[in-house]
């Protein structure tokens, strides 16, 4: 059972908090780099509890910073957005991307000291069409952004999809490391017949019970389901927690899950969701007939995006209208009676209340993945409070390169990680990695 | 910038608080006489210094400001009966008058005296050119009326109206007398002559924007000199009027600077409804003849100068719409490309956050009206505190003051050369 004590430190990210400071260290994404147009509207980013405002300026670079003016704290949301840097409406004050004061323009020139003022203003860099950001210390020698499979691909062979969700950043990552929900919350109403016996789905919908098998990582943990999938094979689905915010789940066969979905927290109370896809992995949860199983289409309808601090990326179902829950149909078609399987997800953990109180728990066997995982971060939370120091897999280059999640049907009695490997030796083979080029550089430059 | 102590200090208004027993020491401007205009008509809410109080006009046109919770069961006296010269709890019908007198107990039996006994926080009132004032400090400390000359002059020469302001009292106060900003937040894009959307404004504000500061104590409070470069090696001197405890007056366009023009004269109060909400209170006066009725309807109204507001003076442009700022008109037009002075300055005031942290501000040599002002309230809160009260609480008359600008020789002193346009005009002896 995770203590009150000990959920107060998961849960917190606001600066100053144990996990706040962990998270800090490590490059997160930020937003979509087509949120952001060169002169265009700054943009309101809420991240680990601080208010920030991001823009592109005329060279096209990107700034995200303190929403507030180091002046008199006056907003930079209002600012202008123009001529590389923004310009702080109140008393003309402008800053470039870094924070440097370029201009101080209601002072005597005799009396200026823009050279001592700077606005606090966070690393930030592209990649691949997502901007993230690092909040920590070590900004003069950043490390390097994580070579996570997903989103080293080119930005024209994935799918993005951010989705606001209005809870604590932990309970909605659980979702992805309990592989265990799928057979009921997704598919609990799918009878076995309708399952085409090609689909490798199948499996959750005859056997709902499987065993687990974990190990801790350099990068976080991994985790294997694994239930009997005829006479003479295994079925096994492998789930990856990479540190701090990333869960690799097995949505899909292993040869095809180029997949990352990071669970950014806004505050302790909201979390950006966001996921990395490879274009074209989602096969579609189809029954015999070619129909979509009922409740498990992903058909997120999005509300238009406002300014606000909360104003990105939300649902139009949510907890004002329990999320469309249609009783009727959870009587006769779906288990929940929600439509879509995101939302599905969405009502769960928002349900829980925006932070649960994990002391109400009672963790099963299935549930071993989030028990290992939360033990593993705390660990390296209390870790890094005593020494400074994080996990550091992200300086290899080639530390991610065989973390997938995925399902597959390996001969029974196969080891684990055995099927694993012989999995991945695969996928190199079918499909390999891009040069991970912003870490070669970042390698070169540092050597 | 403040420690965090000083911070508190300077924005807490609560009652036992050193700023709210400060302010407490001062008539304070509570409402417009529009929101009780009927005898017997419905009490309006109303919460100043971080207090419930409920305001009512009774039968015999006297107005009364009551603590908001009956003293019985403390239900809030708004949803009472205003009838018969008092205001009647619905819960049981205890009646208090405008003095917070019991003079009913009906659930009570009729041989016991508790009436007498029970009594409710009255605060006394006075009206003002359409305004009602309260005076929430102790009994024996009891101050004058500052005489503003949109106080005592006539009704028709003064406009009086009030808006919603989501922040704390001290940052909103800052803007009013922090001359540097007008160049900026004000400012229109490629048109010196004009200020922002059609507001006249003195073209040095545009050509200098970095104004040197100057400051010089009045019995009130600080004369505040704005002093940048006009032509002929002369200065523009813009000089705004800080009056204890949070009233500042607005320098006019230059024109007449007597007001010959035509041009009223202008002011604010920001007055405190709790930490983090305050009522900017906007004035105006034509010392010289009556408003016309647009005039009145532009200084005054719901939808002029200071408006738009909606029925509970709450700006139709505000946070929830971002002040409908408008990208396209801050690239093509304005500063802000939100529309209209007060909006932009909510703007500002209000995105610092309900209560400005001052400790991670970067001061500079134009702040130095906003650090000297500062300096000057914490000090007088807390002599206070040290049992000296302030002195201007009993000296109406020192209000009576003007802002101005005005075009000055580099050798001239700017307090003498300013001092025949920073008085108010004689006082009418039935205003005394």
């Amino acid at each position: 059972m995770t203590s009150a004590a000990e959920n107060e430190k998961l849960t917190r990210v606001g600066p100053g908090t144990p996990m706040g400071g962990f998270m800090r260290q490590f490059w997160l994404p930020a937003a979509l780099s087509s949120e952001l147009v060169a002169d265009g509207d700054p943009v309101r980013l809420m991240l680990l509890g601080e208010k920030l405002i991001a823009f592109r300026d005329t060279s096209g670079r990107v700034g995200i910073m303190d929403h507030r003016c180091p002046h008199r704290c006056a907003s930079l949301f209002f600012g202008r957005n123009e001529e590389n840097g923004i310009r702080c409406v109140y008393h003309g004050w402008k800053f470039d991307v870094d924070g440097n004061c370029l201009e101080m323009a209601n002072v005597p020139p005799a009396q200026d000291f823009k050279a001592k003022v700077k606005a606090k203003a966070y690393l930030a860099r592209e990649r691949n069409g997502l901007i993230w950001i690092y909040m920590g210390d070590a900004a003069d020698a950043p490390p390097p952004l994580p070579p996570i499979e997903a989103a080293l691909q080119p930005e024209d062979e994935v799918d993005f999809r951010f989705v606001q969700r209005g809870c604590n950043w932990l309970q909605a990552l659980e979702g992805d490391l309990d592989t265990s929900h799928l057979s009921f919350l997704h598919f609990g109403a799918v009878a076995q017949d309708k399952v085409k016996q090609d689909n490798d789905q199948r499996h959750l919908v005859e056997n709902k019970a499987p065993e687990f098998l974990v190990r801790e990582t350099d990068y976080g943990i991994m985790a294997a389901a694994h239930r009997p999938a005829d006479a003479h094979s295994t079925y096994w689905r492998f789930a990856h927690y990479i540190f701090p915010i990333w869960g690799l789940s097995p949505n899909w066969p292993i040869q095809a899950n180029v997949l990352a979905r990071g669970w950014v927290p806004m505050d302790d109370e909201h979390t950006m969701f966001m996921e990395i896809i490879r274009k074209n992995v989602r096969s579609g949860y189809t029954a015999k007939d070619g129909a979509k199983l009922a409740g498990a289409q992903v058909m997120d309808v999005q509300s238009a995006n406002d300014t606000g601090w909360f104003g990105r990326w939300r649902l139009q179902d949510g907890a004002g209208n329990d999320y469309g829950l249609d009783r009727a149909v959870q009587a006769s078609e779906s288990y929940s009676g929600i439509d879509g399987i995101h939302l599905q997800d969405q009502a769960i953990t928002e349900g829980m209340g925006a932070i649960s109180d994990k002391t109400w728990e009672h963790l099963a066997p299935s549930d071993v993945m989030i028990t290992r995982t939360r033990k593993r971060i705390l660990e390296a939370v209390a870790a890094y409070g005593k020494t400074g120091e994080i996990p550091t897999f992200f300086m290899d280059e080639d530390a991610l390169k065989n973390v997938r999640g995925g399902s597959f049907t390996a001969p029974q009695g196969t080891d684990w990680l055995d099927a694993y490997n012989a999995q991945m030796r695969i996928a190199a083979t079918a499909h390999p990695a891009p040069p991970n080029n912003f870490l070669a550089t970042f390698l070169a430059r540092r050597l | 910038m403040l420690s965090p102590e000083d911070n508190e200090l300077l924005t807490r208004v609560g009652p036992g608080t050193p700023m709210g027993e400060l302010m407490r020491r001062f008539w304070i401007p509570a409402l417009l006489e529009e929101e009780v205009a009927m005898p017997d008509g419905a009490p309006v809410k109303l919460r100043l210094l971080g207090e419930d109080l409920v305001a009512f006009k009774d039968t015999d046109g006297r107005i009364g400001i009551l603590d908001a919770y009956c003293p019985h069961r403390r239900v809030n006296l708004y949803y009472g009966r205003n009838e018969e010269c008092g205001l009647r709890c619905v819960y049981h019908g205890w009646k208090f008058d405008v003095d917070g007198n019991c003079t009913d107990m009906p659930s009570e039996p009729d041989k016991t005296n508790f009436a007498a006994k029970v009594s409710l926080t009255a605060y006394p009132t006075e009206i003002r050119a359409g305004v009602v004032w309260v005076y929430m400090g102790p009994k024996e400390a009891m101050p004058e009326l500052p005489q503003f000359e949109w106080s005592y002059l006539p009704a028709d020469r003064t406009a009086a109206t009030k808006r919603l302001q989501e922040c704390n009292w001290a940052q909103a106060v800052e803007g009013g007398i922090d001359s540097a900003h007008i160049s900026f937040l004000h400012a229109n894009l490629g048109n010196a002559g004009r200020g922002n959307f059609n507001l006249k404004r003195d073209s040095f504000a545009l050509t200098d924007r970095h104004p040197k500061f100057f400051l010089h104590d009045t019995d009130c409070g600080t004369q505040i000199g704005a002093r940048r470069s006009a032509e002929d090696g002369r200065h523009y001197w813009r000089i705004t009027q800080f009056l204890m405890p949070f009233y500042t007056m607005i320098p006019p366009v230059m024109d007449g600077g007597d007001n010959s023009d035509g041009i009223p004269f202008g002011g604010h109060a920001w007055v405190p409804i709790d930490d983090e909400n305050t009522w900017t209170w906007s004035f105006g006066v034509h010392p010289g003849r009556a408003f016309t009725p647009e005039e009145a309807e532009l200084s005054g109204g719901r939808s002029g100068t200071w408006g738009p507001i909606d029925e509970n003076y709450r700006p139709l442009r505000n946070r929830d719409n971002d002040y409908q700022i408008s990208r396209e008109r801050q690239q093509a037009e304005s500063f802000t490309g939100i529309e209209g002075v007060p909006n932009q300055d909510a703007a500002v005031q209000e995105s610092m956050g309900p209560i400005v942290d001052r400790s991670c501000e970067w001061l500079g040599a134009s702040d130095a009206a906003v650090i000297a002002w500062r300096a000057k309230v914490i000090g007088y809160a807390k002599a206070l505190r040290q049992g000296q009260a302030p002195a201007m609480a009993t000296n109406g008359a020192s209000y009576n003051r003007r802002a101005c600008s005005v075009l000055l020789d580099a050798e001239t002193d700017w307090i003498e050369g300013a001092d025949w346009l920073v008085h108010g005009g004689p006082v009418p002896e039935a205003a005394e």
